[in-house]
């Protein structure tokens, strides 16, 4: 087994030294994949806020390595630790080579000039990342989950031993989602990085993670392996806790739940759904490329092209399970489809 | 990757030749015209006796090499203020740091000159540097308050205001001979420039371009955004007190000596930035620098020139062909991200 890579004790993290959350205490081992998951505003970005030492622990203290992460120099935690963050990055008039190179910013001289060596391990990381063919295009013009990517691409290039990625799959759609987590997986296995991060959907964290953790309440509810956390009576707490939460967000606007995004304009999409069990993820099927293996209800047109106008098998939030336990067979198709197979 | 090195090396050269070329324009282009014998004899032995080879030599020369070090000077000031902001209209003139030095220079050309007192070099450019950073502190004071940029650049338009009245107001009270001197500074020319200033102003500029050039590093990290750059080892609180240093002192030597000069700020480093087409520290230090250069030298030789004997006022010129560059440049983004 790994040695463990991050760590925490008496950890209480918040602003201005009130503490939003107290005794978080967890480790993560190299290879290892930790989530933290809870409603919005509990803390989650706190955490790893504080882990990334943008923030000072209002108590306790987190070990990189097992050494104090405070006194470390910039430079020198910059080589151990990185980070994707829900930042928008600026990145003007820059291509996605550029910005994947930034992630050997504590490797270079005074004034960044890139060596043969960095530049070999930008394109090493870029081709694992999937994403050497994007080297020459403005990032400012990619897509969403193209930008996610090489976002990673560039926190993997700085040769971390800890990532922590801030909901590296919201405003991704189910099949970018699959795709990116998929890849982070296989990159922590790989390379035996400690990985931390935060997840909107425990359903995604159940599929990919060694542990969770979950937040709520101004504590730590739960940590340990996904299995024997997320029970579905779990999740349901866990849910009826985010709708809650977002009632406060959104200043009680009635039973707006992470689910529905009824800002979208074809709300709902499918009659006969009911409003509380519909799930607004994405207006198209992810599992459509699957053809008759799909699990929907479809047919075939004249022309023999493949139609599921009126399936709602994706659209309800009980079959959200069952979509993503099609993660393997879609994350192989996606794969060979990068591949150029 | 080669294409790009090529494009880079292509546009330096441009630049080089552009500037050498107005440069000689500058020098030989006026009321009194100097060939090219004459101008070896005048660097040769340093003036001599003709009157010809006196302009030259004393008004001619010192005000070109002025007009290309604070041109460079204000564009590189721009540069680093728009890096600053993430904001590609940012600058010295946008946001009111040119008028708070030009504010403290007047106040204190005022006060010297009332006790029969001539500033030195040094001390005009203490001065404006004193009024430039109160003036950028305010607006860092706004930035942290005022989150949208469009509203930050709008502030700094009415901090320039504030300052122009208030320089306006004192202006009225100083003695009768002084408001002529005063009035023409307060407009922006490179006239006045003599030997003794431009040693200090060589000075001040080239080791802020250097200082700038050794920044290129962190400010391409703070180019991602502010997380990303403390994630990747820049010390934040250190990078944006020497980023706002360098950039107020540029701009204070500028205005110390050729008073408040409006658009190559904003317009240099966009055109810089198109003509590279990239927005890497390390190449557009350098490059807006001598881009600087050439347009002031540009807009110098017009203002001497166009209306000769009567010198117009720089920033008429300099905002004749900024302005427009300026509005293409929104105009353009303004479509980059519609179909973005």
């Amino acid at each position: 087994m790994d040695e463990i890579v991050l760590h925490t004790k008496d950890l209480a993290v918040g602003y201005g030294g009130k503490a939003v959350l107290r005794d978080v205490v967890f480790s993560v081992r190299g290879g290892e994949l930790l989530t933290l998951v809870g409603p919005n505003g509990a803390g989650k970005s706190t955490i790893l806020k504080t882990l990334a030492r943008q923030l000072a622990p209002v108590a306790g203290t987190v070990y990189l390595g097992g050494e104090d992460l405070a006194p470390m120099r910039e430079n020198a935690l910059a080589r151990r630790l990185s980070i994707v963050t829900t930042e928008r990055v600026r990145a003007e008039r820059m291509t996605c080579a550029d910005v994947v190179a930034m992630g050997r910013y504590p490797y270079t001289g005074r004034l960044g000039v890139l060596s043969e060596a960095d530049k070999r391990i930008v394109d090493e990381t870029m081709a694992l990342v999937r994403v050497t063919e994007l080297a020459g295009r403005d990032f400012a013009r990619v897509s969403d989950g193209q930008r996610q990517r090489v976002l990673l691409a560039r926190a993997i290039c700085q040769e971390p031993e800890a990532l922590l990625l801030d909901e590296p799959t919201s405003f991704l759609d189910v099949r970018y989602k699959l795709e990116f987590l998929t890849t982070l997986q296989t990159l922590a296995r790989q390379r035996r990085i400690a990985v931390v991060m935060s997840l909107h959907e425990p359903e995604c964290a159940a599929r990919v993670s060694d542990t969770v953790l979950c937040v709520r309440d101004g504590a730590v509810d739960r940590v340990g392996k996904p299995a024997e956390i997320l029970t579905s009576a779990y999740i349901e707490t866990l849910y009826g806790m985010e709708q809650g939460s977002y009632d406060a967000f959104f200043g009680g606007a009635g039973d707006r739940s992470f689910f529905q995004n009824r800002g979208c304009g074809s709300f709902p999409c499918h009659k006969g759904v009911e409003e509380a069990e519909f799930n607004c993820l994405f207006c198209y099927c992810p599992l459509y490329a699957l053809g008759d293996r799909c699990g929907g209800s479809f047919h075939y047109t004249e022309k023999g092209v493949k139609s599921c106008v009126d399936c709602a098998f994706p659209h309800r939030r009980a079959n959200y399970e069952r979509l993503l336990a099609r993660w393997p067979e879609l994350a192989e198709l996606t794969k060979r489809k990068q591949d150029g197979v | 990757m080669e294409q790009r090195k090529k494009r880079c090396i292509c546009a330096y050269a441009l630049l080089a030749v552009l500037v050498l070329l107005l440069l000689a324009a500058n020098l030989t282009i006026g009321s009194v015209r100097v060939g090219a014998d004459e101008l070896r004899e005048v660097l040769r032995t340093r003036g001599g006796v003709e009157t010809a080879a006196r302009i030259v030599w004393t008004l001619r020369l010192p005000r070109l090499l002025a007009a290309a070090l604070l041109g460079g000077a204000l564009a590189l000031s721009g540069f680093l203020l728009q890096t600053f902001f993430a904001n590609p209209i940012a600058g010295p003139f946008v946001l009111g740091i040119s008028s708070g030095a030009k504010l403290t220079v007047a106040l204190t050309l005022i006060f010297a000159l009332s006790y029969g007192r001539t500033l030195g070099s040094a001390a005009m450019i203490g001065a404006a540097f004193f009024g430039s950073v109160v003036a950028t502190g305010f607006v860092l004071l706004l930035s942290a308050r005022v989150k949208r940029m469009p509203l930050l650049v709008v502030c700094g338009v009415m901090i320039g205001y504030l300052c122009n009245a208030v320089t306006e107001f004192a202006v009225t009270f100083a003695d009768d001979a002084n408001i002529v001197n005063l009035h023409n500074w307060s407009m922006g020319s490179f006239s006045g420039i003599r030997w003794a200033n431009l040693r200090v102003i060589a000075w001040v500029t080239l080791l802020g371009a250097l200082a700038g050039f050794l920044l290129s590093k962190p400010m391409s990290a703070w180019q991602l955004g502010e997380g990303y750059a403390q994630s990747v080892g820049v010390n934040l609180k250190r990078f944006r007190l020497e980023l706002i240093l360098l950039s107020s002192v540029l701009s204070a030597c500028v205005t110390a000596f050729a008073g408040p000069i409006s658009f190559v700020g904003v317009a240099v480093p966009h055109l810089m930035k198109s003509l590279f087409r990239t927005a890497k520290p390390i190449v557009m230090v350098p490059a807006c620098f001598l881009g600087g250069a050439a347009f002031c030298l540009f807009c110098d030789l017009l203002a001497r020139t166009l209306f000769a004997p009567t010198d117009m006022n720089i920033s008429a010129v300099t905002a004749v062909f900024g302005a427009p560059v300026v509005i293409w440049m929104l105009v353009d983004r303004k479509a980059g991200q519609a179909d973005g």
